[in-house]
């Protein structure tokens, strides 16, 4: 045969490469717009001073040097590390019993212990502010110290974190394979030794990760040490005093690089144990079921018992302190505090403007990260690029909202910005909260996506369909449940956020949680604890219609799935 | 010395060991053996991921209608052969023409080919026959024409009563043969099959490769089958292509490839083989051990070469006087009782062999463990390979 030197192939782009391609571009494109040249102009004015001169690190400077600022982050590390430690042991217990227990009720305490996600971060801060407050009945138990502080931000950070770490932890648990501990009962090892040979090292991560993230959150957040914090400053509060109260947008920059230290370690530490834990797990695992031990069952019980009650106290507290007339000398009940117009201009209004952006950004992010992720995952061309543009998807997780919300001050209200008509809109607060937001949604598809056969698009090629049907009649209706889930991600959090919108909101689209923190401030008290309860009762609404929307649509367009 | 150089070389001496029985199997010959008009030529082909390098300079033709079978261990290339092929993995270098076109740079929505993948691929979410439409369906055929090319394809594999059925309520067998007409429901003029029959159970899988072939006879499609079980593919292909580290070790019919190995490798992988390390000796024999066999093979090899000798299990004879060759007498070190066949593991006067027996014959020579076997020989059966001293 005679035969030529061998050629180097150039690939002709079929119209299903142009297209998967055109995404890719377009998901760098708005992720370029919505994050990285925003945190750009973050990071260049963190080097400013107010004329927009370099200046070098002097900034920082002068940060490091006043003691007000630099105490900020020592106190954010402790209050941070004092939660994770006491919050990572008792979801671990949590977790446990609901994973690998028989006692009664695990249903029911797993929806109790997630209540506190559907809530915004500040509600159990405003409930001890009822209990152990200047005006707290339960004030003595304090034998004169203040729940205004540390004490106040650690509680109501155990109350809010505390879901976070359970799913994780749950997740960790439940992965786990039958066989080890079948094996490990017929190599005769005890209890303890199972626990510490097999429980353990397949939860290890788990802890790894839940840690991280607890420890992200407490530092990252805000509304809770606004609200109880007193004269105590962390780095999350030094930020919007510096940004909103001094107007000293450089120190603003300054403290949101800083922020962004621990958060972005976290974040670094939490990528690898996460890439660990599934090597953990194998795909042919037999399930665990676990069988009937009183003597283990039951203090667990005991335990779940005391935990759901402190969750629902906290809770109940908060309803419950809305309805009062005039707290705590006249404890007759009353729907005054929900006449919101009274306490706050915007009224129910900011109830409205929650729902139009929770609305949106779910309506719009689900499908845009859905499809996005999918052009991501199914692109054979492009090279790096899609790397560049897959990596910069999974940022927004260790960016605190804080940041964001400042970053997008500095570029949005930029003058010259072409965007900047977006400035004061409804539509900034949606953009800020997708990208917020965006990673949980994007690898929830992403894990989806891996889990459908890579083997439908060739077949499709091979059967001369174009790739865009495809993917709307198999890989959409087969994800369904996903990206509803991600809908609902997005609503729940864009309903509760306060972080990144307290910069960005303007009078006539400020937020209900937005709302919460002005009227505490002004010293309604009550009419915050009646609109945190609201924005409660709203992301509960929301979460039970997708509960049922999920039970119809399985039963509609997933016939496929029964056997 | 180059790689490439070194093949040649190697290419050569086999040639030379192996020449009386089938000299139209060396490599370069390969389409030659293709009864019909080549219908796809892979020439120089070239694929790697990062610094492994999956195919290494691959060249193959493909008759019109010929069934052919890529075999070998895994991570030899050969899905990757046939996913450049089919252009869902395009090579670095080198060209593949098909009918005539050049399709190297062609996406595979723009090549003709229809595929069936190991794990079938089958939309989860449709029934048996819009699984099976799905491709004519945009082609803008008219419904009542596309019902009835269904039709016809469900009745060809025996799956008419289950066109509405899901994927996931069909059996792995009828699963199988969805995806198989669903690859030829556009008439492709090239049937890929990737590990087609792997993910059944031993009894499905033997008769569905019978009912593979047939449909294939019947179609006289052509058709590229990918597998690294040596049984399916000696069974039911025309030729076997046998791959190894990303390249063609050998391309021949299956008794060719299984009776005249061209490389060790090929000798070690497709059936079983005792190989033994031994020197060529005066007047075509060989020594191995203290023990001298006589060799056909050996005849034009200058003694003193260092060679490895093959010998298949079944080649080895028990003697009963009529056979000739060289005669060694062995003690029974175990047997492995497979049923119709038994396998005895031998000491044959130093030598470690296994020999293949009948039942019946194991039956007659009162084989267990400890008795004596005195077997013989063929010198016509015995292969030789080159070897580094």
């Amino acid at each position: 045969m005679a035969v030529a030197a061998a050629l180097p192939v150039r690939r002709v782009w079929s119209g299903d490469d142009r297209l998967l391609a055109a995404g890719v571009v377009l998901a760098g494109l708005f992720l370029a717009v919505a994050l990285v040249l925003p945190l750009g102009t973050l990071f260049l004015k963190s080097f400013e001073d107010q004329q927009g001169r370099f200046v070098g690190l002097a900034n920082y400077v002068r940060y490091i040097e006043t003691p007000a600022l630099a105490g900020s982050l020592w106190n954010s590390l402790w209050t941070a590390g004092l939660t994770m430690v006491i919050v990572v042991p008792a979801a671990f217990v949590f977790a446990y019993a609901l994973t690998r227990s028989a006692m009664p009720g695990r249903g029911l305490f797993r929806a109790i212990a997630l209540i506190p996600i559907l809530a915004p971060s500040l509600l159990p801060a405003l409930a001890l502010i009822y209990l152990f407050g200047n005006q707290g009945f339960l004030r003595s138990w304090l034998f004169g110290g203040t729940i205004y502080g540390p004490l106040g931000i650690i509680i109501s950070q155990v109350f809010y974190t505390f879901p976070h770490a359970l799913l994780i932890l749950a997740t960790a648990l439940s992965g786990t394979d039958a066989r080890l501990y079948e094996a490990a009962e017929a190599l005769r090892a005890s209890r303890i030794r199972v626990m510490r040979t097999v429980t353990l090292p397949t939860a290890r991560y788990g802890m790894v990760s839940a840690s991280f993230v607890v420890f992200t959150l407490v530092i990252t957040d805000f509304g809770i040490p606004k609200v109880i914090g007193g004269s105590f400053s962390v780095l999350a509060t030094e930020v919007y005093k510096q940004v909103v109260g001094q107007q000293n947008f450089q120190m603003g920059a300054v403290v949101g690089v800083v922020l962004m230290i621990p958060a972005i370690l976290a974040f670094g530490a939490d990528q690898w144990a996460q890439r660990r834990q599934v090597a953990v797990v194998g795909a042919r695992a037999v399930p665990y079921v676990p069988k009937q031990r009183p003597e283990r069952d039951w203090p667990l019980f005991a335990f779940c018992v005391l935990v759901s009650a402190l969750l629902l106290s906290l809770v109940g507290i908060a309803a419950w302190g809305s309805l009062i007339t005039f707290w705590p000398w006249n404890l007759s009940l009353t729907l005054n505090n929900y006449a919101f117009g009274n306490f706050i201009s915007a009224g129910w209004g900011s109830w409205v403007n929650s729902v139009q952006l929770a609305f949106w950004t779910a309506l719009i992010g689900a499908p845009l990260v859905f499809a996005f992720a999918y052009a991501m995952d199914r692109v054979r061309v492009l090279g790096p690029l899609s790397d560049i543009v897959r990596f910069i998807a999974v940022i927004p997780l260790a960016v605190p909202g804080l940041v964001l919300g400042i970053a997008y001050i500095f570029f949005f209200n930029a003058p010259g910005n072409p965007l900047g008509f977006l400035y004061g809109t409804l539509g900034i607060l949606v953009l800020n909260s997708l990208v917020h937001f965006y990673t949980v949604g994007h690898l929830a598809s992403m894990t989806q996506l891996k889990s459908l056969d890579p083997e439908f698009e060739s077949v499709s090629a091979s059967l001369k369909v174009p790739i865009w049907r495809t993917f709307a009649v198999v890989t959409v209706p087969m994800s369904l449940p996903v990206i509803l889930d991600v809908a609902i991600y997005l609503f729940v959090n864009a309903m509760t956020t306060v972080s990144a919108v307290v910069f960005l909101y303007s009078p006539h689209t400020m937020p209900a949680s937005v709302a919460v923190v002005q009227m505490d401030e002004a010293g309604f008290a009550s009419a915050a604890a009646a609109m945190a309860t609201v924005i409660l009762l709203t992301s509960a609404a929301v979460k039970g219609l997708h509960v049922r929307l999920d039970q119809v649509l399985t039963r509609r367009t997933q016939a496929w799935r029964r056997r | 010395m180059g790689p490439a150089l070194r093949r040649q070389v190697r290419t050569a001496q086999l040639t030379r060991v192996d020449t009386p029985v089938a000299p139209q199997i060396a490599i370069p010959a390969a389409g030659s053996t293709a009864a019909a008009e080549p219908y796809l030529t892979v020439e120089r082909v070239t694929k790697r991921f990062g610094a492994f390098v999956a195919l290494d300079d691959v060249s193959l033709t493909v008759g019109r209608g010929e069934f052919v079978c890529f075999l070998g261990p895994s991570g030899c290339g050969k899905t990757t052969l046939l996913r450049a092929i089919a252009g869902l993995d395009p090579q670095d270098e080198g060209r593949i023409v098909q009918a005539g076109r050049d399709i190297s740079a062609l996406p595979p929505s723009a090549r003709d080919f229809g595929i069936v993948f190991q794990s079938y691929a089958l939309f989860p979410n449709m029934t048996v026959s819009a699984n099976i439409g799905y491709g004519l369906v945009s082609l803008g055929r008219k419904r009542n024409e596309i019902e009835a090319r269904v039709r016809e394809l469900l009745a060809l594999v025996g799956l008419a009563d289950q066109a509405w059925k899901y994927p996931a309520q069909l059996s792995g067998g009828q699963q199988q043969r969805v995806a198989l007409v669903r690859a030829i429901a556009m008439d492709p003029g090239l049937l890929l099959l990737d590990e087609p029959l792997s993910a059944l159970d031993a009894l499905v899988r033997a008769h569905l490769r019978e009912e593979i072939k047939a449909l294939q006879r019947r179609l006289g499609i052509t058709t590229i089958m990918v597998t690294h079980d040596q049984e399916e593919a000696l069974s039911i292909a025309d030729r076997v292509v046998v791959m190894n580290r990303g390249r063609i070790e050998q391309v021949g019919p299956p008794d060719a490839v299984y009776r005249h190995p061209e490389t060790l490798f090929v000798a070690g992988f497709v059936g079983r083989m005792n190989a033994l390390p031994g020197v060529v000796g005066e007047r075509g024999t060989i020594r191995v051990g203290e023990v001298r066999i006589a060799a056909d093979a050996g005849n034009h090899l200058t003694p003193g070469t260092p060679v490895q000798i093959c010998l298949r299990p079944e080649d080895l004879l028990p003697d009963d006087g009529t056979h000739a060759g060289t005669r060694l007498t062995a003690t029974v070190r175990g047997i492995e009782y497979l049923g119709s066949i038994a396998r005895a593991a031998l000491d044959a006067q130093g030598l470690p062999l296994v020999v293949e027996v009948q039942d019946t014959a194991l039956r007659r020579l009162q084989l267990r463990p400890g008795a004596a076997i005195e077997v013989v020989v063929p010198p016509d059966r015995v292969l030789l390979f080159p070897r580094d001293a």
